[in-house]
């Protein structure tokens, strides 16, 4: 895996610093293409990963390096230290939990300090959610900072490119760019079965979105 | 320290923070521990300036800079005053020695550590001592010590007000009152000399500023002095200074304010709202406008933007109390200036937001142009969103939701002629934009569906905005809407299948979702009700708008009943259709108070005697329309038949028949009123025939539309005779409606081939189907059905055990039997006499005697890892299942404690036998996945706190098991299974500490680990561990409470050399007194019996409470 600084000449990328509380989905939005899993198993990130995202855009091919870090105090302990040199940045809530809105200023604080200017989107994650506790309408943050805000669900791939699209045409200083494949699936280990039950879980998503009441799991929820 | 040390240190650093950014995760992590290790250390003040000042990499002095702040945070209190302050202006005169050379990060973050450093000290510094800092910051802003200097006073300002802000504080291991004490003063003292610095400052620099391409370092002050007064805007003022509130919930009380607040008021109002600093900002912008684009986006611009979005917002009583006169003008003098800008459009979205408190009739005819220009407009740019329109559009009909429906009710204002005009206007506009679109979507190859999804919120979103404005119109919305459905509906009858129809399908559709969101709101938990302003169109039942939309829509939904004209109509439309009739259903069919209200006319003969020209009072004209001596059983006759013929004769259309059975019959059969109605009818009769004799047709529909179907079928009982036969008629019909099915579960296990029989692929399905239909109708229990539900349970009790047995390969059949089993004893529980719940029982325990037989073994801990495969993921539904069944089970308990004590079979034995089954199913991964782990924490608590002696007496593997679990639930992030682990480990603490004090055995054996430790004593460390030093809830604290408590009083000896570690851990006297002060006041009061009752508790609960808030930041920051 290259990074940045190493990266090869002539290559575009960008540093990418993912942050938010833990628990919001940071991790699973950034490896969305490896899950599978029925019902996501939650395990914290310790410190930071990085993963290559490799978008292909009229303009040519463009990777994001998503350094994905440490929601948790107890896990993580460097946080801003992580952020310097980042070129855009995600800063991810979950719609379910509101308390993890409450922290998105001290978020976009840290952030705005070690990287000024730079291009910055707030994602509500788990909109597929049905008990919601942050309302569309109460995101509010977005406004008082100039940020773009987009709704997404990790879990279900809904709106997942947007942000990288936006951060791109920014980054980029041009308004048409656009996608011209879908986003690069990543490296080998897909296993079989897991792409079938991805494809299970797709279904059940698309049965999901419809605005029914939830017959599967109705007794459990 | 000596200077090869710090030589070393800073190389250590240096070649970690190198580390982490090489690939390897191995060599970052270490490189991680090293830094947390440095930020660690004790008194690293001397390394860090050695660093800041030599080292050449710049994330080791960032590093650096962090470590100062932490480090200083956590030996505040052994550090000297004079440490202090040598530290703090070290920074600063570091930031002034290097604003020139330095990276800007790293220099913002030592601003940062000084804004730290000086709130920490901010309560114990003199008035003296803060004027004096400020003064010279003051000094700084003013630009004498040049401009590199100003800009970086303006930052160590915005860091400051950041550092206040509750939102913002960086923890500092004080409560947070501490916090608030700060932000208090900094709001009564400060806030408004920061504003007016910043303000000066930026007056200063702004011609500077407007020169060149805006990147002169002038222009960057002026970004950041406005910076900081947004900032400062966005503030959430507290008390009686909560003048700047944005919002209306906040604006000042109306108490009588101090003379000191009254002044603090006026300097606000000279600040912020005197016409010259006010015109002086639109000017700035003004210049900046004029610009052209190139400038649009700068920060400068932005920052500004937002800056007058704030003063439009500002609200309450920072206006005198004039009648809102100064008010007024305030907003007149933007709004001249803004309505300026608007043109050309780009301007539009941040000029309207600023207009969004508003209210004048010039603005509504504005705010109507603009809406209807942005809508023109995004028919024009075809461009893929989010395009600038679609936002415009959603903040315009923001503010229109603002002004036609305000938080507080009582300052809704009747809408003056104009803005009737304006809004009739929006609404039109908005349908004959939505037509074109539909039109010409129709043909489109690509299916926009999928990105349908979560959009729909979105869009719902838009159509209740677009309702409401339509609501305000309701005579011209509504006859253009009937119009328009009449209208498409006849053209689609004149072009079958041409292009033409499809084009008109397509508006159709729109249309129909269109008026179902005018017409009426969506239930969702309450009784909707008939909008107001069109109930209040007075109009003859035959013109009423309301009516006349409705029946051309009843129309529509006849006409499908037509088996050749069927084939015209799309399973899209049939969708629609449905949806509206769910919607319209509950509010306008058959309401239960028909007629009633002051506006009533006379019913009967005297009623049509009234001569023609008297007008009716729209209530009248609905309820002879839709009323139940009005037209409403010819209505719900249609309706019931188009749910009879979406069910048969749209076969596979999924989304369709899920919209009958989940949206428009639970509507239906949602009052008793009408259900008395649908019971009489035909229709009805017909569709319950079909569904209990298990035709083929009905059988082939989806597993949720067989149990939402068959709910409905059930609940509609509830119209059956109100006397004292009503109970005796549900039960037959309820079972005319199943047993016919329960009965062929019966036959089909009775036969003599049923190996090879059973496995049959539509036998499977054919079972599959029933026991879905029977879920649905337990689900649906209510009281009056609850005796036949419970009667057709019992009579497929051996059949189930048969088929457990005959389907151990199918897994999908045996989750439908579990689940069928869970909701049927869910729904009958409560009501059970003592003989039946012996059956029910009986009938669980050799259901999991048959489930263990055949799974136990086939989820285990190595094979669960991934649960890749979807055997494994049967397993682990079944398992949910199963610890679903037990807590129902357990639930009895609850219901019937004092009642049949004697009588009632043994509860526990039951819950007992099944845990003995789960418990070696369980693993710490399973556990991983939130939902089961909730459930299995649920049924371990009660367990634990209702049948401790039980739980003692499990096997010993089992038992460890139990307290691995107990352990890895107070690891967990969700609250709530913290909560329950902690009630758990209580209960289990008052079982033991009781048999101690009566000399039981308590948990006997179990009570020791393999190792020889005491099980109880190794959670008390933990407990202690975790309140102490982890981060959780504060809502936890109470449970812990409850927990600590008897831990604590089975082993007193164990904490009392708990308490004597935290103290030696201390070297100085003082924290040693301080740390045995704690631990004193956590027992006081605290009187040993050998019950631990409510009030120890409480007494308990208020101790810890206090012990924490004095050591647990003590502790932990040292």
């Amino acid at each position: 895996m290259a990074m940045p600084g190493q990266a090869t000449p002539g290559e575009v990328s960008f540093k990418l610093v993912i942050v938010g509380d833990g628990g919001t989905g940071k991790t699973t939005f950034v490896k969305r293409h490896l899950t599978g899993e029925f019902e996501k198993k939650y395990e914290p990130t310790m410190g930071v990963e990085v993963h290559p995202l490799d978008f292909f855009t009229n303009c040519g091919r463009l990777r994001f390096y998503c350094w994905d870090t440490a929601g948790q105090e107890k896990f993580g302990g460097l946080r801003d230290g992580y952020y310097i040199h980042g070129q855009c940045a995600i800063i991810m809530f979950d719609v379910t939990a509101r308390l993890t809105y409450k922290n998105v200023p001290t978020w976009h604080r840290d952030l705005c300090r070690v990287c000024e200017n730079i291009p910055i989107v707030l994602c509500g994650n788990k909109v597929d959610v049905k008990n919601r506790q942050v309302k569309a309408k109460q995101v509010t943050f977005h406004r008082k900072k100039n940020l773009q805000y987009y709704e997404i669900s990790a879990k279900s791939n809904y709106n997942f490119e947007k942000p990288f699209l936006y951060l791109a045409r920014k980054l980029a200083g041009d308004a048409n760019l656009h996608f011209v494949e879908t986003p690069a699936l990543a490296p080998p280990e897909v296993h079989i079965d897991l792409a079938a039950q991805q494809l299970n879980e797709q279904e059940m998503n698309n049965a999901a979105a419809q605005p029914l009441p939830d017959d599967e799991d109705d007794a459990f929820d | 320290m000596e200077q090869q040390d710090l030589q070393c240190s800073m190389q250590a650093v240096e070649q970690s923070c190198a580390a982490l950014h090489v690939s390897d995760p191995g060599i970052r992590s270490s490189a991680e521990a090293t830094l947390l290790a440095f930020r660690k250390s004790p008194h690293p003040f001397y390394a860090c300036q050695y660093i800041l000042e030599n080292s050449q990499v710049a994330t080791a002095k960032f590093l650096a800079a962090a470590t100062i702040q932490e480090a200083a945070i956590r030996e505040w209190t052994l550090i000297s005053p004079e440490e202090k302050s040598r530290l703090r202006s070290y920074c600063l005169q570091y930031v002034m020695a290097r604003v020139e050379t330095s990276e800007g990060y790293i220099l913002s973050k030592i601003l940062s550590v000084v804004a730290a450093l000086l709130k920490r000290g901010w309560l114990e510094y003199t008035q003296a001592e803060k004027a004096s800092f400020l003064e010279e910051v003051e000094q700084a802003v003013a630009g004498r010590h040049g401009l590199a200097a100003q800009r970086f006073g303006i930052s160590l300002l915005e860091a400051l007000v950041s550092e206040f802000s509750l939102s913002t504080a960086s923890p500092m291991g004080l409560p947070a009152e501490f916090h608030d004490k700060c932000r208090a003063s900094l709001e009564a003292g400060y806030l408004q000399k920061f504003y007016a610095w910043a303000f000066d400052a930026s007056v200063m620099v702004a011609s500077k500023a407007l020169e060149g391409q805006g990147e002169n370092q002038e222009s960057a002050i002026c970004t950041v002095a406005i910076r900081l007064m947004t900032q400062i805007l966005n503030w959430e003022f507290r008390g009686k200074l909560a003048v700047l509130g944005k919002s209306r919930a906040s604006t000042l009380s109306s108490s009588p304010a101090s003379r000191k607040s009254s002044e603090q008021l006026q300097l606000w109002h000279d600040l912020l709202v005197s016409p010259a600093k006010v015109t002086w900002i639109l000017n700035f912008y003004e210049h900046i406008h004029q610009k052209g684009n190139a400038w649009l986006d700068l920060p400068l611009s932005v920052v500004v933007r937002q800056l007058i979005v704030l003063m439009c917002s500002l609200n309450g009583s920072i206006f005198p109390t004039d009648g809102a006169g100064t008010q007024e003008q305030h907003l007149q003098r933007l709004l001249n200036c803004i309505i300026s800008w608007i043109d050309p459009p780009e301007y539009v979205i941040s000029a309207v937001l600023a207009g969004t408190s508003e209210r004048q009739t010039g603005t509504l005819s504005l705010l109507s142009s603009l809406t209807c220009g942005i809508i023109k407009a995004s028919c024009v740019r075809e461009s893929e969103e989010p395009s600038w329109t679609y936002e415009a559009l959603e903040v315009l009909l923001e503010t229109w939701t603002v002004i036609l429906q305000p938080a507080d009710l009582s300052q809704k204002v009747p809408l003056p002629p104009s803005g009737i005009e304006a809004a009739s206007a929006v609404f039109q506009t908005f349908v004959e934009f939505e037509m074109k679109l539909s039109e010409s979507s129709a043909l489109d190859e690509d299916d926009a569906d999928d990105m349908a999804a979560f959009s729909d919120e979105a869009r719902e979103d838009r159509l209740s905005a677009v309702a409401l404005i339509a609501r305000t119109v309701p005579s011209v919305s509504l006859s253009l809407l009937t119009m328009l459905v009449s209208k498409c509906f006849s053209e689609i009858r004149q072009s079958l299948g041409s292009e033409t129809t499809t084009r008109c399908l397509e508006q159709l559709h729109w249309l129909t979702i269109l008026s179902g969101h005018v017409l009426a709101d969506p239930g969702e938990g309450e009784t909707p009700t008939v909008p107001e302003s069109i109930l209040a169109v007075s109009a003859e039942p035959a013109t009423h708008p309301a009516v006349s939309l409705s029946f051309a829509l009843i129309d529509v939904a006849q006409q499908s009943l037509d088996a050749t004209f069927r084939t015209t109509l799309s399973p899209r439309m049939m969708e629609a259709i449905v949806w509206f009739f769910g919607r319209w259903v509950e509010t306008y069919l058959m309401p239960d108070h028909a007629g009633r209200g002051p506006s009533s006319t006379p019913s009967g003969h005297e009623g049509q005697e009234v001569s023609v020209g008297v007008l009716f009072d729209g209530r009248n004209a609905l309820n002879a329309a839709f009323g139940k001596d009005g037209g409403g059983p010819a209505v719900l006759e249609i309706l019931v038949r188009v749910a009879l013929t979406s069910l048969t004769a749209w076969r596979g259309e999924q989304v369709l028949q899920e919209y009958v059975s989940s949206r428009l019959l639970p509507a239906l059969v949602r009052r008793r009123n009408v259900c008395v109605q649908l019971l009489s009818m035909g229709s009805w009769q017909e569709l319950a025939t079909v569904f209990a004799r298990q035709d083929q047709m009905l059988l082939s529909l989806s597993d949720s539309v067989q149990r939402a179907l068959s709910g409905c079928l059930c609940r509609s009982a509830q119209g059956l005779a109100n006397a004292d036969a009503a109970n005796q008629l549900s039960r037959w019909y309820v079972k005319d409606l199943l047993m016919p099915m329960a009965a062929s579960l019966a036959e089909f296990s009775g036969r003599k081939d049923l190996a090879t029989f059973s496995q049959q692929p539509n036998v499977i399905h054919q079972v599959s189907c029933v026991l879905e239909r029977l879920r649905g109708a337990a689900r649906e229990t209510i009281p009056r059905t609850q005796k036949a539900i419970f009667e057709v349970g019992v009579s497929i009790m051996k059949p189930l055990l048969v088929f457990m047995e005959i389907y151990k390969n199918q897994p999908s059949v045996v989750y439908l039997l579990l689940k069928y089993v869970v909701v049927w004893v869910d729904a009958e529980v409560v009501f059970l006499e003592p003989k039946d719940t012996t059956t029910v029982f009986n009938f669980c325990v050799q259901l999991l005697s048959v489930y263990s037989a055949h799974n136990i073994g086939k989820v285990s801990v190595s094979t669960s890892r991934s649960l890749q495969n979807e055997a494994q993921t049967e397993k682990y539904k079944d398992l949910r299942a199963l610890l679903q069944l037990l807590t129902n089970l357990s639930s009895k308990d609850l219901f019937d404690f004092a009642l049949h004590a004697d009588e009632n079979p043994d509860v526990a034995q039951v819950v007992y036998l099944g845990l003995n089954i789960i418990t070696p199913l369980i693993s710490a991964d399973l556990l991983k996945y939130p939902k089961l782990c909730r459930q299995y924490f649920t049924l371990l608590m009660h367990m634990l706190e209702v049948y401790p002696e039980k739980v003692a007496k499990i096997s010993p593997e089992g038992f460890s098991q139990i307290l691995g679990t107990l352990e890895f639930g107070l690891r967990q992030q969700d609250v709530e299974v913290v909560n329950m682990t902690l009630s758990a480990l209580g209960a289990l603490g008052v079982f033991q500490y009781q048999a101690l004090c009566k000399g039981d055995d308590g948990l006997g054996t179990q009570s020791r680990t393999s190792g020889g430790d005491d099980v109880l004593s190794h959670f008390l460390k933990l407990l202690m561990h975790f309140l102490l030093f982890e981060d959780y809830s504060n809502d936890l604290v109470e449970p812990a409470a409850d927990a600590l408590l008897p831990l604590i009083l089975c082993n007193t000896a164990l904490f009392e050399k708990l308490k004597q570690e935290l103290v030696q851990r201390h070297q100085d006297v003082v924290s040693q007194e301080r740390v045995s002060t704690a631990f004193h006041s956590l027992s006081k009061g605290i009187e040993i019996t050998s019950t631990i009752d409510r009030s120890i508790r409480r007494k308990f609960r208020s101790n810890l409470f206090v012990f924490l808030n004095d050591l647990r930041g003590f502790l932990r920051t040292r």
